[in-house]
């Protein structure tokens, strides 16, 4: 194919997925209550976005939910990881293989409802650890699936094997080799678990309690009145956000590799 | 569990032989339907280099990894030491293994890689550097200590592995083809090195290759195995020069082998009738006289064949055949001479001579005599051969 063609379809591409991105980020800064005409640069949509209180508490239970339900899915996710890769014939294995993977293929919504009427039928009042609860089991397949590649890829390298036959029980094998090894991939998948929670919508609306509101519903509740240049300043401090936690991801996954023993 | 050199000796039972360091009785491994071994026993006598030989697949790994632990054998038993170990763990058990791909902790340096077993032994900090750096002056990597794995070469790596299991000083290693990966210089100066370590500590080592000359080169013993089965065992001297089958025969170097008719035989020589064709007294070595006037299969190993464009006017000539040039190969110190023995012969038939025969001057289908000793007919077990 023609270069010139190549790079203009490259323009084009990017221009494609990025370019609402951009126009948000323009009218963030949009002196103009209305976001269709240019008024001149600003700051106040964000100096407004930070003492609205409201939206700070949303941003505050949203990142505390996500905390949790990072720490829940990455610490049963890492478990089951384990079970999964070390013992390779167990009975049953690719069964429990699959339901691990199964709130990935569910639609949400689904999700939601099941959840809902559990803890309604349940007589389980709907709290922030409730959600907490339902955020970790959405983000449960992410974690498990970045951890088990990691621990296949470490069976693989016989590195656990040799630690046992250098006389370490398996407790102290995991703590000295696997966990080691391992750990760049429990991070990676509590990145991800976390942006799950975080940005989660559907699930969220079903079973948040009376009382918590997360940053997703809360946007949604704003966006009643139109889209205001708060949601888009809004917008770009989550996106500044993610780009971060999207670094962060790449590196803890790139910086160690097994090469040297593969 | 680490054996004094008392304890050793003391192993050693009152009537003079050995006791077996190493005891595998009647052991059988099937994965799925696949039976890999079945019945096989073998024992490793203490401070003893023994060697398994055999063609890909045919369970060496296997067996290395039911000593270490890491299988279980659907029955048999393993006892190390006079001990039944067949239950133990592999961390419980007084082995230590050289993986063929290292398995070096790559988030260690050399150091902690091969401290590795005395940290969990709870070792002191002196004594855990004491015999580091002995290990590391065994295994010539003094000064890398800091280094990391992925910054080591492949003979580097090696040495740490075997350094990383040397430290702990088991009675037994496990080696699983541990020079695989370097290339052949590195390899003929690994292998002297490693023979010359373990004669030094008397530590017992079942060493894995698939190169028959390597095993030649290290072993006291050497098991030469075929589809989880020992086709023989023995020194490597015997196993060379008296190869029971022709699979050990064409395996453990190069055989041509032959097909023969007994005609009589006596308690120290064998009247053979070699292809229909050539007529020869073999000393008696035993097991094909089994058969009398059966078939039986004769070796002859390229290296004693001689080839000579005159008849020899020697004294005594040996075994003398008029036989065709197929093709000549020139291998730089030497060159392998491949020849139709007799005009309906189908089976290959070559002579490996350490200089040109003739001055490299022999064109295919040229006649030429083919000279060899009728002690260099090698008679194989009854055996069927396809
Ligand atoms: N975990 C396993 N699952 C299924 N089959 C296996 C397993 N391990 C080994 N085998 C089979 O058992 C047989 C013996 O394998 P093993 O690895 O012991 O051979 P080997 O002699 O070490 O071969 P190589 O020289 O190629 O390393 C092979 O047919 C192999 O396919
Ligand atoms: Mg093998």
């Amino acid at each position: 194919m023609n270069r010139r063609a190549l790079g203009i379809y490259g323009v084009f591409f990017y221009l494609f997925l990025y370019f609402p991105l951009l126009i948000m980020l323009a009218f963030s800064f949009n002196n103009a209550r209305r976001n269709v005409v240019w008024r001149g640069f600003t700051f106040k949509w964000y100096g407004r976005l930070f003492h609205d209180t409201e939206l700070l508490w949303a941003l505050a239970t949203s990142l505390k939910l996500a905390l949790a339900a990072a720490a829940v899915a990455s610490l049963l996710g890492l478990l089951a990881s384990y079970a999964l890769a070390r013992h390779r014939r167990f009975r049953g294995r690719g069964f429990y293989a699959g339901l691990f993977n199964l709130p990935l293929m569910i639609p949400e919504i689904v999700m939601g409802v099941g959840l809902l009427s559990f803890f309604a039928k349940a007589r389980i009042p709907l709290t922030f650890w409730t959600l907490a609860a339902s955020h970790a089991l959405i983000a449960l397949p992410y974690s498990i699936g970045t951890i088990r590649g990691r621990l296949l890829l470490l069976k693989d390298s016989r590195l656990e094997e040799a630690a046992m036959d250098l006389g370490a029980t398996e407790w102290v094998t995991f703590l000295k080799v696997t966990l080691p090894l391992a750990w760049p991939s429990i991070l990676a998948g509590a990145l991800l678990a976390f942006t799950v929670s975080f940005e989660d919508f559907v699930t969220t609306f079903f079973v948040a309690g009376v009382g918590v509101v997360t940053m997703p519903i809360k946007i949604y509740s704003m966006m009643k009145f139109g889209v205001t240049p708060e949601i888009n300043a809004l917008a770009v401090c989550l996106l500044i956000f993610a780009a971060t936690a999207l670094g962060l991801n790449h590196l803890s996954i790139s910086n160690k590799t097994l090469d040297s023993e593969a | 569990m680490t054996l004094t050199t008392e304890e050793k000796a003391a192993l050693k039972a009152p009537w003079g032989t050995v006791a077996p360091l190493l005891e595998i009785r009647g052991i059988s491994k099937s994965f799925g339907r696949a039976d890999v071994l079945s019945d096989f026993s073998l024992s490793v006598n203490p401070a003893e280099f023994l060697t398994l030989v055999g063609p890909s697949g045919c369970g060496k790994t296997t067996i290395l990894r039911l000593i270490a632990g890491f299988e279980k054998p659907r029955s048999g038993r393993i006892f190390l030491a006079g001990r039944d170990v067949t239950d133990l763990a592999p961390y419980r058990r007084d082995i230590h293994t050289v993986f063929q791909s290292y398995a070096l902790f790559p988030h260690y340096d050399v150091f902690e890689n091969v401290a590795f077993s005395l940290r969990i032994r709870g070792l002191e900090e002196e004594s855990v550097r004491e015999r580091v750096a002995e290990a590391l002056a065994l295994t010539k990597l003094a000064g890398l200590e800091r280094r990391k794995p992925d910054q080591l070469s492949g003979g580097q790596m090696q040495r740490v592995a075997l350094a990383r299991s040397l430290a702990g000083r088991p009675s037994l290693l496990l080696l699983d083809e541990p020079l695989g990966a370097l290339d052949l210089k590195l390899r003929r100066e690994m292998q002297l090195e490693l023979k010359n370590i373990q004669r030094r500590l008397g530590i017992a080592f079942v060493y894995v290759t698939h190169d028959q000359e390597e095993a030649t080169t290290m072993s006291d013993r050497i098991v030469v195995l075929n589809r989880g089965r020992i086709e023989q065992l023995g020194e490597p001297r015997e196993i060379y020069e008296k190869p029971r089958t022709s699979f050990v025969a064409n395996f453990m170097g190069a055989a041509n082998v032959l097909e023969a008719r007994v005609l009589s035989s006596s308690a120290s020589s064998v009247e053979l009738k070699i292809e229909d064709e050539i007529d020869c007294a073999v000393p008696n070595s035993g097991p094909a006289s089994a058969a009398p006037s059966g078939r039986v299969y004769v070796a002859v190993r390229p290296e004693r064949v001689a080839v000579h464009a005159q008849r020899p006017d020697d004294q005594a000539p040996g075994i003398l055949a008029r036989v065709q040039v197929k093709e000549h190969v020139f291998l730089g110190h030497s060159s392998q001479v491949y020849l139709k023995l007799f005009e309906k012969s189908r089976r290959p038939f070559w002579a490996l001579c350490r200089s040109a025969p003739m001055n490299g001057a022999l064109a295919p289908g040229q006649w030429v005599w083919a000279q060899f000793r009728p002690e260099d007919v090698l008679m194989l077990e009854p055996v069927e051969r396809t």
